[in-house]
């Protein structure tokens, strides 16, 4: 009797690859689409007059870089009748739902602070406005704004959450073209000139003007409450032949709240200020080198006083920063230099004014590309020096690894792996982001944050005009920091806000799809996250905590649909599962008021988020080159009491009461837009 | 196939559980509460509670007295006298423990002793020397009806003494003094050319319905002290003010409790037991 020979047992993992790709191949029946990129509408035609095209000899590697152009930026749902590109953003998978009055981008499991925001190339610190209602990137100024939450190039400054770029027009603008619109909170203006047949400059401003319509509408127990905000964008935009294209971008926001409170005989005056120049040469040719000059400001103001007690706490940060890059057929290198000079929080009514904090980053770079079969892959290696006046130093090595590998039928399969450093902390004294926070470099006693970042992700093109993008990431991060002070030391002789700020690790990890549409009439996705974002501070916990931005499950819809030229009409929705907090365990009384004791940091969560906002916009007049629409929107408009924030509340009438914040009121917006050219 | 759907569950089932509220304390994990002080030429008082679970929400004050125990003082090291409880409305909830035996002495050490069926906690306190008020001063507001006091007082800089402000209103009915509105401060933190604002106490058993003012009403009577005290009571009515005012600050939320310098076998005592150099003045707001 004989037997067969035993076979080898395939290992179970790769019959799930197997079973994971038959299904993708079966689906990928139809059109492939560009993934991530929502294209124009087939309706749309181009008129090409002048044609430049400079490109890279290799294949684009970072296809999970999440793009909107302007074109998709109009077509999608506005918010509160703006164009907002950043917001748009955050509705993508791997980026956290943000409540009401939170600014910031949270973005795979790392907070705000950790992002690096860009215009052409150039960091902008802190591109947000107040209250969360507005990200400070004036829509239509640019041609098209990307989100890359992972994948980390050698060539990249030094930053460790996600990377945000918005981007101005490739080429000059070769005809006038101006679009303006007003709402009923903020009204916004872009226009482009041709200066020259190689020139253009492109301007845009925004200014909200809610204390003038609504006096009174914003308060805060009996406090009242006046905000403004503006932003202005300039790009001049040069070809000046074989040398290449030049590029001067100017970027300036401000935000101011004011806090008056009869009762209390208190007055606040908050604010921000955010600047940004610079001027790049990007080369004519693939190889030649590409120079940048950026420099940045950042300010902070929060002034507060209570009949004879004041508080007065500047702070700013100014950052000057050189960049080179070269590139010799698969060969990438290049040089970045930062001077940061920064003056940290201080009491002006308590303290005399720090002197100026200088702190010096450089980095050189390199990394290789290349093609081997069908993967391509990108090996990169950066190294960053990082010195403080105080003789701090610090040497940073961090490679970086990118792979690509298209598979059958138009899917793609990514992987990438990064160390990462960033040398300025953020330190954040309230809870939603207001001037109160402020930027801080790394020291002896406060290190820089590092990151090792892993990621998969697949790109797959589906049939009815989908596609399907599936991210998994994974972040393990040292040095992170977190405030555990509170508002009143801000008012004391010895007021040192770092000796609050605390250490320790987090990780993060997940996975996130996004299922996107693209058709005449119906453009849109849907986005799923299922992520967990960890921190661990011996001082506070014996074990990891949820971060405060942790969301478990994060689900967005948003869909443009457009049944007719002339009509659109948008939704957007989101349902998120509640941001940790901490709750009261007991109370005791002392004093005759109730003191809480507290369950473990983080330890409770509050209900779940969820909001739809819905918009229509009716184009009246399209003559030529002349467009006039009028938008009307609803923001929350099925009124979902969204938990913002909750505490135990003791009184002899009301006795013990559970007092929540929450915003339950929809909000309207009507917007008139008029747009010249296109 | 089976276990791909498994591994697919897995994460799902865990996320699940993240939503889950930690169980509330059990009886026995509630702490004895202990308020107490002696200020020179006054007896001791006393006041013993313990603490509310939430969940079972928090009814009459009176159900959280504790008054079946044994509290003591000790002078200087000496006999501990015994403290007699007694009814005394001027608090809430109105059950104070004291003794006439006792007079604070300036410099003089005082050790508490709090005997409960679970738990005995000591606490030494000392008074330091009193800072006289030099004068209050009414200050108009933006509001025509409220006005602001400010405090005067030759403040001196040191590391051992720091400062608190009670006050409490006639026209509200105050029987005792509250600890006012942001009125720790240590001494660098006095401006001698701006002086100390006097802000009304916040307590919850204030008059129901009124919305709270740190001002004061023209035609009230206020009546403020200047205590000192050491290090131990500016760290407890630092975070007690945090705690209180910002407990439920929507942009500046405080999740921390006070810490104390009570000193019990099983490590579940809140509260005090403070010296306080005491100067008291009485001031007509018009």
């Amino acid at each position: 009797m004989t037997t067969k020979p035993s076979q080898a047992k395939t290992p179970t993992l790769i019959k799930l690859c197997r079973l994971i790709y038959c299904i993708l191949r079966a689906l990928a029946i139809g059109p492939s689409l560009a993934i991530c990129t929502l294209s124009a509408s087939a309706q749309d035609t181009l008129a090409l007059r002048e044609v430049q095209v400079v490109g890279s000899p290799l294949p684009t590697l970072r296809t999970r870089v999440a793009s909107l152009s302007a074109r998709a930026i109009d077509i999608m749902p506005r918010r509160m009748g703006a164009k907002d590109p950043l917001k748009l953003l955050a509705l993508l998978s791997g980026a956290a739902t943000t409540g009401e009055l939170t600014n910031g981008m949270m973005v795979q499991g790392c907070g705000a602070s950790l992002n690096r925001y860009e215009i052409d190339g150039a960091g902008v610190v802190n591109p947000e406005h107040m209250l969360g209602l507005y990200s400070a990137f004036n829509g239509p100024h640019f041609a098209a704004t990307a989100l890359a939450p992972n994948g980390h190039l050698a060539s990249q400054s030094n930053f460790i959450g996600a990377l945000i770029t918005a981007r101005t027009p490739s080429q000059p603008d070769t005809a006038v073209w101006v679009e303006a619109a007003a709402g009923f909170i903020e009204a916004h203006a872009s226009a482009s000139f041709p200066l020259t047949s190689r020139s253009s400059l492109r301007l845009s401003a925004r200014r909200s003007y809610l204390d003038l319509l609504f006096p009174g509408a914003l308060h805060i127990d009996h406090g009242q409450l006046r905000y403004n905000f503006d932003d202005f964008n300039t790009t001049f935009i040069s070809q000046m032949g074989s040398v290449g294209t030049l590029r001067v971008n100017g970027f300036y926001s401000s935000d101011r709240l004011g806090l008056h409170d009869d009762l209390y005989d208190t007055d606040g005056h908050f604010a921000w200020h955010n600047a940004m120049g610079a001027v790049s040469l990007e080369p004519a040719k693939w190889g030649a080198g590409a120079h940048s000059i950026n420099l940045s400001s950042y300010g902070a103001t929060f002034d507060i006083s209570q009949a004879a007690i004041r508080a007065s706490l500047p702070s700013s940060l100014t950052q000057l920063s050189y960049r080179g890059d070269w590139h010799h057929k698969g060969w990438s290198f290049g040089v970045e230099g930062l001077v940061r000079w920064t003056r940290e929080q201080y009491n002006k009514e308590a303290t005399a004014r720090p002197p100026w904090r200088k702190s010096l980053e450089a980095s050189v770079y390199g990394s290789y590309r290349l093609v081997f079969r069908k993967l391509a892959a990108e090996i990169g290696f950066r190294a960053t020096s990082y010195t403080d006046c105080r003789g701090y130093r610090r040497f940073y090595p961090l490679p970086r690894l990118n792979l690509r590998l298209p598979l059958t039928a138009g899917i793609v399969a990514e992987a990438s792996f990064s160390l990462l450093v960033q040398t300025l902390h953020m330190v954040k004294e309230s809870a939603t982001g207001l001037p109160s926070d402020f930027w801080t470099p790394a020291t002896r006693l406060l290190s820089p944050t590092t990151a090792r970042s892993f990621s998969l992700g697949l790109n797959a093109p589906l049939s009815w005009n989908m596609s399907l993008r599936v991210d998994a990431y994974y972040r393990s991060l040292s040095n992170v920091t977190e405030y555990v002070g509170s508002m009143f030391n801000m008012l004391n002789h010895d007021y040192r806000p770092l000796d609050d700020a605390l250490s320790g690790t987090g990780r993060a990890m997940g996975i996130g799809l996004t299922l996107m549409h693209a058709s005449e009439h119906v453009q849109g996705w849907l986005s799923y996250t299922l992520g967990r974002s960890e921190t661990y501070i011996a001082a506070l916990a014996a074990c990891y905590f949820p971060s405060i931005h942790d969301r478990r499950h994060d689900l967005k819809a948003v869909v443009s649909y457009t049944p007719r030229a002339g009509w659109r009409f948008g939704l957007t929705a989101v349902y998120a599962t509640g941001t940790p907090y901490t709750a009261a365990k007991f109370g005791y009384m002392i004093g005759e008021n109730f003191i809480w004791e507290y369950y473990p940091r983080n330890s409770s969560r509050l209900p779940s988020y969820c909001r739809v906002d819905i918009g229509a916009e009716w184009t009246f007049y399209h003559g030529g080159a002349l467009q006039q629409r009028l938008g009307v929107g609803i923001y929350n408009v099925l009124c979902t009491r969204n938990i913002l924030f909750t505490y135990p509340s003791y009184t002899a009438k009301e006795g013990l009461r559970q007092v929540e914040s929450s915003l339950q009121i929809p909000i309207p917006s009507l917007t008139y837009t008029i747009i010249f050219g296109s | 196939m089976k276990y791909f759907i498994l591994l697919l569950l897995v994460p799902l089932m865990s996320a699940c559980d993240a939503g889950r509220d930690p169980l509330s304390p059990s009886a026995a994990e509630l702490p004895v509460v202990v308020e107490g002080w002696i200020e020179q030429d006054y007896p001791p008082l006393v006041m013993v509670t313990h603490a509310a679970d939430l969940k079972d929400g928090i009814g009459p004050l009176e159900e959280y007295v504790e008054k079946w125990v044994r509290v003591s003082v000790a002078v200087d090291g000496g006999r501990p006298q015994m403290l007699t409880g007694k009814i005394d409305n001027r608090y809430n909830p109105p059950f104070v423990f004291s003794t006439s035996r006792i007079r604070g002495r300036v410099g003089s050490r005082y050790t508490l002793m709090v005997e409960t069926e679970r738990d005995t906690i000591v606490a030494t306190a000392v008074i330091p020397p009193p800072l006289p008020i030099d004068s209050l001063t009414v200050t108009p507001t933006s509001v025509d009806s409220l006005r602001s006091i400010i405090l005067w007082a030759h403040v001196q800089q040191s590391d051992t003494v720091y400062y608190k402000i009670f006050a409490s209103s006639r026209a509200m009915g105050e029987t005792r003094l509250y600890s006012s509105f942001l009125g720790t401060f240590a001494p660098a933190d006095y401006r001698a050319n701006e002086g100390r604002t006097v802000n009304r106490g916040i307590h919850g058993t204030s008059i129901a319905g009124e919305p709270f003012s740190p001002l004061w009403n023209v035609g009230d009577v206020a009546t403020v002290e200047l205590a000192t005290m050491t290090r131990e009571g500016y760290d407890f009515w630092t975070a007690y003010e945090a705690s209180v005012s910002l407990g439920g600050n929507l942009f500046f939320p405080v999740a921390s409790g006070c810490p104390t310098n009570l000193h019990s076998r099983h490590g579940m005592a809140k509260g005090f037991w403070l010296g306080y150099g005491a100067s008291v003045r009485y001031v007509p707001v018009h």
